[in-house]
């Protein structure tokens, strides 16, 4: 007797999944005029990446995968553009900045592939990195940045080893040793996926500048995340903030004069540049941080902020990207990846006229050749009309 | 071969017999008779075999870990027993960390895996000693071994000055022992010890007329050698309290023979010229310096291998390099290294002519040269100075500040022109 209504269950519960039965975006009540649209199923913790033409990137069934807004109420099956093997899973994806060419990045062990398609799943370039990549920017339409690390284990510890490479889709990408450190063995027993994520870097607006983590361990204090900027043409650096492992960020705000970080634990918060003074904060944890184009959302850790006003929530595991134009987020969630749109971002920042002589000038107070105050007065004498 | 071995357990067995053997030797000695027959007719003849410490009291037990290397005889296992040598060592320039303050060699080609070692101990989270040597870094593991190792691995091992078996006290006494280190280019004492006045009496009417390195260094059988110093290893005077204090021993040490007031007169000379030489050399360092800024040396530190320690910067210190640096460099280290060297220790050890010959005159013409080749190097770029780019002026300017030559006012007024003239 028990058997017969058994069957109808899973025939139901097959019946659905061959429809596509969407799944939900489960959040908190929404603001008025933003609406969620289910796209398609996406792997669970797949990374997404979404262009100006609203074509979104994720990874469905291991295979990576273009897919647009759907037009109806199914999800959009999408365009296959790679399909990496199982041992190599794909740990972050990045459009160009036209949306034109796609990054993927795939885990190989230790190692790293970087490999960049066109929007049809043509492959234009492809490379290898002896190091796991754990962040990766485009600087220019050919020119990829990654930060990657080592690490090399001993009877005393684990060295982390961080390493920039540039890679200009042609020849080998340039690796330059940006830090090194040696963690003791009470840490280093972390996975080695958890040492990874202490790795992460975010690129300027400026384009000239980046802004890393490295994991520190000093021997009589407990461990913790150094945030420091680096020009990318001169190699100064200087040290900006102290973190708590487990910190999201850094993400450059959009006028790229202040650098977003996360306080694990604490409060996240808005640091200027270069002097890294606190200028706001959040009431959030800051594990994840992402930034619409003109600043006004912020979501963090699934807590969406408009002008510092926690106006939805998100899940808590969810990964996701701003569209370019401000007007909503593709998330990746439970298995689904979703367009929310709605959005009412203000206009999206825009750098200074006279480019070529603030980017000079910001090299010279990176340098500390220039104080923070004569850049200041150099720049408004030059974006004067 | 079988005559041999059979001749050796004889004589083993006649001379374990005709000696009385320590307990923990005899298992050792059969085979070591033949084997390291030098080392067991020492033991046999120190104090140790006299006073019963046998083979396994210092090397222990384990024959494969000996084999290895790695059951060697340091100050860890003579320390036990000799504590006031051992205190007395720890506290002077000898016990200061020469040895384990390498750097760390684990980056480096073809380093040995046991090097880890000399810094750290099992269970060390950070290394026993900060001191590094920029020269050692530079070296390969061969050169490491027998072109530093030997000396400076005085810091944890008795048998770099008493041998490794022999006990004999005359050994150490005799002046000889200090001169495997104490000689060279850099800091020749023993030759300046032995024709100065004090080494000439001492060949001539014995040590009672001229003392050697042990009646002032190690005075009383101390094993503190840094009794009675007033300046750092690279002869920068140390500060006024401890320098002071210094002084005081050392004159009590020359009151045995001569007047106080006349050994202070003459230690106070040697300080008068310490004083000048140094002013001569800080003078060369200057140049350098101000090449630096300029961006005139050839090739500049960003230009070449970085320094182990420093990276792409000038280092004019003690840290400083022989080789990968410019000509300039070079010269500077002659006269810091070798001429200023001389000159000074030359002058406390009584000696006319490593202070001036050897010393002083070299010092003087290091600083022609060094003004020479800083004439040439400015020459070469004068059109190009005026071309310098913004960036390049700033970092000049910025260089400057940093080193003083440039007051705070000074500074924002040149970089203001500068930025004013920019495009």
């Amino acid at each position: 007797m028990t058997r017969f209504p058994l069957l109808i269950l899973l025939f139901l519960v097959s019946l659905s999944s061959l429809a596509g039965c969407a799944a939900t975006l489960q959040t908190t009540s929404l603001p008025e005029g933003v609406t969620v649209k289910t796209v398609a199923k996406v792997d669970a913790g797949a990374p997404v990446a979404v262009n100006g033409s609203g074509a979104m990137a994720s990874v469905a069934k291991g295979s990576v995968r273009i897919f647009y807004a759907p037009t109806g109420p199914e999800p959009a099956p999408g365009t296959e553009i790679a399909k990496a093997a199982e041992a190599t899973p794909v740990i972050a994806l990045g459009f160009s900045p036209d949306g034109g060419r796609l990054a993927v990045v795939l885990a190989n062990g230790g190692q790293s592939i970087l490999r960049c398609y066109d929007l049809k799943g043509t492959l234009v370039a492809e490379t290898s990195v002896p190091a796991r990549v754990t962040s990766l920017a485009w600087r220019s339409e050919r020119g990829l940045l990654t930060t990657a690390l080592v690490l090399k284990k001993y009877s005393f510890g684990t060295e982390l080893a961080s390493f920039l490479y540039r890679w200009d889709l042609k020849g080998p990408p340039a690796a330059t040793a940006i830090y090194s450190v040696t963690i003791r063995p009470q840490l280093a027993k972390l996975p080695e996926e958890a040492l990874y994520r202490t790795s992460s870097m975010a690129l300027s607006p400026y384009g000239d500048e980046i802004a890393y983590t490295v994991l520190k361990d000093p021997p009589l204090f407990s461990p913790y995340l150094r945030v420091t900027l680096r020009h990318l043409d001169s190699g100064a650096e200087k040290v900006l903030a102290e973190i708590a492992i487990g910190s999201g960020g850094p993400v450059y705000t959009p006028d790229g004069e202040s650098v977003l970080v996360g306080n694990h634990g604490g409060l996240a918060r808005r640091l200027s540049l270069p002097n890294g003074n606190e200028t706001n904060a959040w009431p959030a944890q800051g594990d994840r941080i992402a930034s619409s184009p003109s600043g006004s959302y912020l979501l963090m850790d699934g807590r969406l902020f408009q002008d510092g006003r926690v106006v939805s929530s998100l899940p808590s595991d969810a990964t996701a990207a701003f569209l370019p134009d401000g007007s909503g987020l593709a998330v990746a969630s439970n298995g689904a990846l979703f367009l929310v749109t709605g959005f009412k971002d203000g206009k999206a920042a825009t750098l200074p006229g006279n480019l070529e002589r603030i980017l000079e000038l910001r090299k010279l107070r990176m340098q500390g050749l220039i104080t923070d105050a004569e850049f200041k007065a150099r720049r408004k004498k030059v974006s004067a009309p | 071969m079988r005559g041999a071995a059979a001749l050796a357990v004889i004589l083993g067995t006649f001379l374990t017999s005709s000696i009385p053997v320590a307990a923990g030797a005899e298992p050792c000695l059969p085979c070591h008779l033949g084997k390291t027959p030098a080392a067991v007719a020492q033991w046999q003849g120190s104090a140790h075999a006299k006073a019963g410490i046998g083979c396994e009291k210092c090397h222990g037990t384990d024959h494969d870990k000996i084999v290895r290397g790695e059951a060697r005889v340091t100050m860890k296992v003579c320390g036990p027993c000799h504590q006031k040598a051992l205190k007395e060592h720890r506290a002077s320039r000898h016990g200061m960390g020469l040895h384990s303050g390498w750097g760390c060699t684990r980056n480096l080609p073809n380093r040995k895996k046991d090097e880890c070692r000399f810094c750290h101990q099992e269970g060390d989270e950070i290394p026993r000693s900060e001191v590094q040597c920029a020269r050692f870094l530079k070296q390969t593991r061969e050169m490491g071994e027998i072109g530093c190792n030997y000396c400076h691995s005085v810091e944890e091992s008795c048998d770099s000055c008493h041998s490794k078996h022999m006990t004999d006290l005359k050994i150490v006494r005799d002046p000889n022992s200090c001169a495997k280190c104490h000689m060279g280019p850099d800091h020749p004492q023993w030759e300046m010890w032995q024709t100065s006045l004090h080494g000439t009496l001492n060949a001539s009417a014995g040590r009672s007329a001229g003392p050697d390195c042990q009646s002032c260094h190690m005075p009383k059988g101390t094993h503190n050698v840094s009794t009675g110093i007033t300046m750092n290893s690279g002869g920068v005077p140390y500060p006024a309290a401890k320098a002071e204090a210094g002084r005081k021993e050392m004159v009590q040490i020359c009151s045995g023979c001569h007047a106080p007031g006349f050994a202070r007169r003459e230690l106070e000379r040697g300080d008068a010229v310490r004083g000048q030489s140094l002013a001569i050399m800080k003078e060369a360092e200057g140049i350098l310096w101000d090449l630096n800024d300029r961006g005139l040396l050839d090739p500049m530190p960003a230009d070449r291998p970085p320094h182990p320690l420093s990276g792409a910067s000038l280092v004019t210190d003690s840290q400083m390099l022989y080789e990968d640096t410019s000509h300039i460099e070079r010269l500077f280290f002659k006269m810091k290294k070798y001429d200023y060297a001389r000159t000074v220790k030359g002058a406390y050890h009584q000696n006319p002519a490593y202070t001036h010959w050897y010393g002083n005159a070299e010092l003087k013409m290091d600083l022609v040269d060094i003004k020479s080749e800083a004439s040439r190097l400015k020459g070469r770029t004068k059109g190009e100075l005026s071309r310098q780019t913004p960036e390049e002026k700033l970092r000049t300017l910025k260089n400057k500040f940093e080193r003083g030559a440039l007051t705070e006012k000074e500074y924002e007024a040149e970089k203001g022109r500068v930025l004013d003239k920019m495009k």
